[in-house]
């Protein structure tokens, strides 16, 4: 998979994609209830922490440190990590990550990869580049082996990815390999633990992202909770790390404030089961642990991000809080938007990484309510940065011409002249309920032009009977008539 | 040097991008001392109040866990074993398993009630080692430090006790001294620091925090333990 996708090979439009995801009942209400819980237990912890903003601004300053100083720092970070003997690699693109990927594996002889959960390794889509090499991949994040087992079903949040699937649905993929027992999670989770510990104690390779590099160590971290990123740095004899090149930070202490905010702005739980620091290698007298450890530090489009008004999105942790509270990807699911990086941080990164063309629609995903930026544990101003999209869209890219101007156009005529409004909202008080099947408001499929694409993935509440301004004379009238 | 010179290009790409020519030969280091994490669980200061705060927290994550004097240990750790079943062992070959007098009580349990240890030996290879932690039923540690806030131990990899002991088995024991329990993240961080800046030659390939049994949420959000890592985990607090 690289960043963009679609749903079961169909070529969609992003319309006929979100159409389809409201149209999936299950997927829906399972994203709403996640987003829910998440951002339920956030806020109880957030509560618990007096600091929480000024947390979020020391982070802020931190991760713009970073940023502001990224090639001393990685730099030194490869310095440190080669000291410690890791062996270091810089990919300015994907396809040269990959290619570096495939010459370590024919380096080793390797033919058996493990891997735990990795944005970037989705980012390159290094699955498939492997997989056509004959080598044989596994997942072993419980959500993502799902996946994979459900034929490589793409995630639908950066978090827990195959929120979309229910237990069912779960149960009747196990079942194609082996699985004879129910849909209960824990009888569906113990399955797991068994098929993949047997590709644990058999792979070659062991592929993790890391969450955070220690520039003064060389140490690349891991944040989990079911272990799976331990068992890959733990049991085969050769790690692989992809890192985003923005991952890093100065050092040790760093990771204090950032860790906290992160564990606890995304799973709503003050520390994750596992928060793994490695540190080159094995040793020399050390039998577990990797004998090789690989460090890629990944470009693809972030030094352009660097140097471009939307630097901002580059202290990004990965958190998920920003999916969690927007409106919009609550309702549209995460599939709604075709790219790996969804929601509020997905409208933002996805364009600078593909291009605008590629990705025109989704800075409209989004109402601009500002609850992302006000959730965001780095503080990025994303919904400022969606708009700047959106101002870049139509003022340098040509978008939002067309029919779009000749219905501004039309709007502009109405709503200035005083006769022509006053008509318009007396009329559509007559006929909107009409087309409104409870007589409220206007849901999906409203045989009406422009309505229609607005009431396919929202509700129009159909206009009063009684204007406000009609409402508010009569209410005067009365008050006086009442004195 | 093909890696050499992409490297340069690369980091030469990232300077451009700062709008600068090279790389910096120094920068001003980040003052980690005077930020808002100083003042997270002011009210946690004693060696009392971290214990306790710690031994809350175990009690929010379901980690069991018992205290006992030093003298104590030897028979703590046997009745732990029994709590969680018995079956295969696996211990690390460290000075505190002679210092507590496990290795002669281990000695005469051996082969008693289904009893079995072993050693993790490091002469004996990887294979061998990965095998023993992999189909033992307990692991036990010597965790390196430890965290009140988040009921976390640090456990380190080191030659005579490997990643894998802590990890492949049913249940992980970790025997932790009540001196090593910070308070939080930070006062542990800085310790690690420290330990790197004096000895980075020596510093662990592998420090992990663990704080509970591995879990999961992926399916419908509910919560099951025991994924890839211990279904159990469980503390013996050494007061020394």
């Amino acid at each position: 998979m690289a960043i963009l996708y679609n749903l079961n090979g169909k070529e969609q439009s992003f319309q006929e994609r979100v159409k389809d995801c409201i149209a999936d009942d299950f997927k829906h209400k399972a994203i709403t209830t996640a987003t829910d819980v998440f951002y339920g237990n956030r806020s109880a912890r957030v509560a618990e922490i007096p600091e929480w903003e000024d947390l979020r601004e020391e982070a802020r300053r931190i991760r713009n440190h970073v940023l502001d100083n990224l090639d001393y720092y990685l730099a030194q970070f490869a310095e440190n990590a080669e000291k410690a003997g890791s062996k270091v690699y810089f990919a300015q693109t994907d396809k040269e990550a990959v290619q570096q990927v495939i010459e370590i594996f024919e380096a080793r002889g390797a033919k058996k990869m493990v891997k735990s959960k990795s944005m970037m390794s989705e980012e390159i889509g290094i699955n498939h580049a492997l997989i056509d090499e004959g080598v044989e991949v596994f997942e072993t994040d419980l959500a993502e082996i799902i996946l994979q087992l459900n034929n490589w079903n793409p995630p639908s949040h950066i978090v827990v990815p195959a929120l979309h699937l229910e237990r069912n649905a779960i149960r009747d993929i196990f079942h194609n390999y082996g699985y004879q027992g129910d849909e209960d999670p824990e009888r569906l989770t113990k399955f797991i633990r068994g098929f993949i510990r047997e590709k644990f104690l058999n792979a070659d390779v062991g592929m993790t992202g890391c969450n955070f590099g220690v520039a003064e160590t060389g140490s690349c971290t891991l944040v989990t909770n079911e272990g799976n990123g331990r068992m890959s740095s733990s049991v085969p004899n050769t790690q692989i790390v992809l890192m985003g090149m923005e991952r890093i930070v100065p050092s040790f202490e760093a990771l204090d404030v950032l860790v906290a905010l992160l564990v606890r702005s995304s799973v709503g739980s003050k520390i994750t089961s596992y928060f793994s620091l490695t540190t080159g290698p094995r040793r020399a007298d050390e039998v577990d642990g990797p004998e090789e450890q690989h460090i890629i530090i990944i470009d693809n489009g972030r030094s352009k991000i660097l140097a471009s008004e939307f630097r901002d999105m580059l202290r990004c942790i990965r958190c998920g809080a920003c999916l969690n509270i927007c409106p919009v990807y609550r309702h549209i699911t995460g599939h709604g938007y075709g790219s790996i990086y969804p929601g509020p941080m997905g409208i933002v990164l996805t364009p600078l990484l593909v291009g605008y063309d590629k990705a025109s629609a989704l800075p409209w995903a989004s109402t601009l309510c500002g609850a992302c930026s006000d959730h965001c544990p780095v503080k990025i101003p994303l919904h400022e940065l969606i708009l700047r999209h959106r101002q870049i869209l139509v003022e340098e890219q040509g978008y939002g011409a067309g029919m779009q101007n000749l219905v501004f156009k039309a709007a502009g005529v109405g709503l200035a002249h005083a006769g022509l409004y006053n008509m318009g909202t007396k009329v559509g008080a007559r006929v909107m309920p009409l087309l409104a099947k409870d007589r409220k408001s206007l849901k999906e499929n409203v045989s009406l032009p422009v309505v229609k694409n607005w009431t396919q993935s929202r509700d129009m509440d159909v206009l009063a009977k009684e204007k406000f301004r009609d409402w508010f004379k009569k209410h005067e009238a009365e008050k006086k008539g009442g004195k | 040097m093909l890696n050499e010179q992409h490297k340069q290009a690369f980091l030469h790409n990232v300077s451009l991008a700062l709008g600068r020519n090279e790389v910096p030969k120094s920068v001003e280091p980040y003052d980690f001392t005077k930020g808002p994490q100083h003042h997270v669980m002011s009210e946690v200061q004693t060696d009392d109040e971290i214990l306790a705060r710690f031994k809350v927290e175990c009690d929010k994550l379901a980690i069991q866990y018992t205290e006992v004097d030093p003298s104590g240990l030897k028979d703590a750790v046997i009745k732990v074993l029994e709590d969680y079943g018995g079956g295969k062992v696996i211990c690390p070959d460290v000075p505190q398993m002679e210092k507590y007098g496990l290795n002669e009580a281990f000695a005469e349990l051996e082969g008693k009630d289904g009893l079995h240890f072993v050693k993790w030996e490091p002469a004996r290879g990887r294979e061998y080692n990965i095998d023993n932690a992999q189909d033992a039923n307990i692991g036990i540690t010597f965790p390196w430090m430890a965290i009140a806030e988040t009921a976390t131990v640090l456990q380190e990899s080191v030659a005579g006790s490997g990643r894998s002991v802590g990890l492949l088995p049913i249940t992980h024991v970790a025997i932790v001294h009540r001196s090593t329990i910070k308070r939080r993240m930070g006062d542990t961080m800085v310790a690690l620091r420290k330990q790197f800046q004096d000895d980075p030659a020596n510093f662990p390939s592998a420090v992990v925090h663990i704080s509970g049994p591995s879990s999961t949420a992926d399916i419908e959000l509910v919560r099951v333990v025991g994924v890839h890592g211990p279904v159990n985990v469980t503390y013996i607090i050494v007061n020394d």
